[in-house]
């Protein structure tokens, strides 16, 4: 889930100094959208086919590029990618390693990708995303927690009404979830009746807001007037605590996970609606 | 009777000579958002034949990108008070498709009093 896998690598590069008629023709011959524009290999601004248009076609590239080029390295995560186009509304970022120019991703190839990684069902991103933004958390060396949801005897539901109702629980259930989504809070469908949400926030917060969603289900008028409850096991990570690096991360993160899944079916055994484990 | 015409073809040919300026360009260089040069273009231009010499000011203007003008001048009267100058002038006339030159005289006025 890092651009290197899907960026296209070694773009060609046109020169500050070459016509603006000149990058028209390579764009066209070459089927591409834009070229980084270079000045002594190094990376000054990037012409896009729009600029093109705007521009007289007597033009230096100089007098037609965009200058603040946005760029990012091979190893940011796509949703770093997709967060600074939507941010800055640009349709293409420009993949640099150490000054040098080694890729370029459109926004295009970046939403293909990004879109295996969303639950046709419930239109919520898969547990990638999360486990992406968990990292971006712990390199941050903040404090965060998973909160792994399960819906209680979900089996008995589907074997009793069906797996259309079954289905139609599980998109309420998102809906429901998706009310809590926010700056702090990112959620995903995990798989079956199992969803995740990943808080920025230590302990504290993280009893809180199962608190609140053990109360939002209770209250919620569920479909066919169905008792939908859930178990709620809360993974803390103190990264402050550990000694963590970019390789082990990864690890650490799913190990956590794993911890908060286990919590939740510990938390249904021991018939209490929420269990917290700090790591 | 068959009338007979006389073709002919000739040229004339003048040639007028006169210094080439350098720079071709003068004191202002008002340059439109889609002229056939563009501001960079025209820095470049002014800076290989006169090097240093001039500054690039980029505006935000409906139909002007960038008013380049000579530094002399600018050390006589600052960008903020000669820009609009300029500006409220080519406004009566200026096309998003042109470059216009132009020439600028200025004449300081100083008179001062001493005590005798």
């Amino acid at each position: 889930m890092i651009i290197k896998d899907i960026m296209t690598p070694d773009p060609l590069t046109i020169n500050l100094l070459s016509g603006v008629k000149r990058a028209e023709q390579i764009m066209r011959e070459k089927k591409i959208g834009s070229l980084p524009v270079v000045d002594n290999e190094k990376l000054v601004g990037i012409i896009t086919s729009r600029d093109i248009r705007r521009s007289h076609p007597n033009r230096i590239v100089a007098d037609a590029m965009t200058s603040n080029v946005i760029v990012l390295t091979p190893y940011n995560t796509l949703w770093e990618a997709k967060d600074l186009m939507e941010n800055n509304g640009i349709e293409r970022l420009v993949i640099t390693n150490k000054d040098s120019i080694v890729g370029i991703l459109t926004k295009s190839d970046l939403y293909k990708e990004i879109g295996k990684y969303i639950d046709n069902l419930t239109g919520m991103y898969r547990k990638e995303y999360l486990l992406a933004e968990a990292l971006r958390l712990l390199e941050n060396n903040k404090p965060f927690s998973f909160l792994f949801t399960d819906l209680d005897k979900f089996g008995e539901i589907d074997k009793n009404f069906g797996h259309e109702i079954g289905d139609k629980i599980i998109t309420e259930v998102s809906r429901l979830l998706k009310k809590f989504d926010n700056d702090k809070i990112s959620i995903c469908r995990f798989g079956g009746d199992e969803f995740v949400l990943l808080l920025d926030g230590g302990k504290e917060s993280a009893v809180n807001l199962a608190i609140k969603l053990i109360d939002e289900f209770q209250s919620h008028q569920w479909t066919n007037h169905l008792d939908i409850h859930t178990s709620i096991g809360i993974a803390v990570m103190n990264p402050q605590n550990k000694s963590i690096n970019s390789e082990n991360g990864y690890s650490v993160i799913t190990e956590l996970l794993n911890k908060a899944s286990i919590a939740s079916t510990n938390a249904k055994k021991l018939s209490v609606k929420y269990l917290v484990v700090e790591f | 009777m068959v009338r007979k015409y006389e073709k002919s073809k000739n040229a004339d040919i003048s040639i007028r000579f006169s210094e080439f300026e350098i720079p071709p360009m003068q004191d202002v260089l008002v340059v439109g958002k889609n002229a056939p040069i563009g501001p960079e273009a025209a820095r470049r231009m002014a800076d290989i034949l006169s090097p240093d010499q001039y500054d690039i000011i980029k505006i935000n203007h409906d139909s002007v990108e960038a008013i380049i003008v000579r530094k002399t001048i600018l050390n006589m009267i600052p960008s903020e008070k000669l820009l609009p100058i300029i500006i409220d002038e080519v406004n009566e006339f200026v096309s998003i498709n042109s470059v216009y030159k132009a020439n600028i005289q200025i004449v300081i006025n100083v008179k001062r009093s001493i005590e005798l």
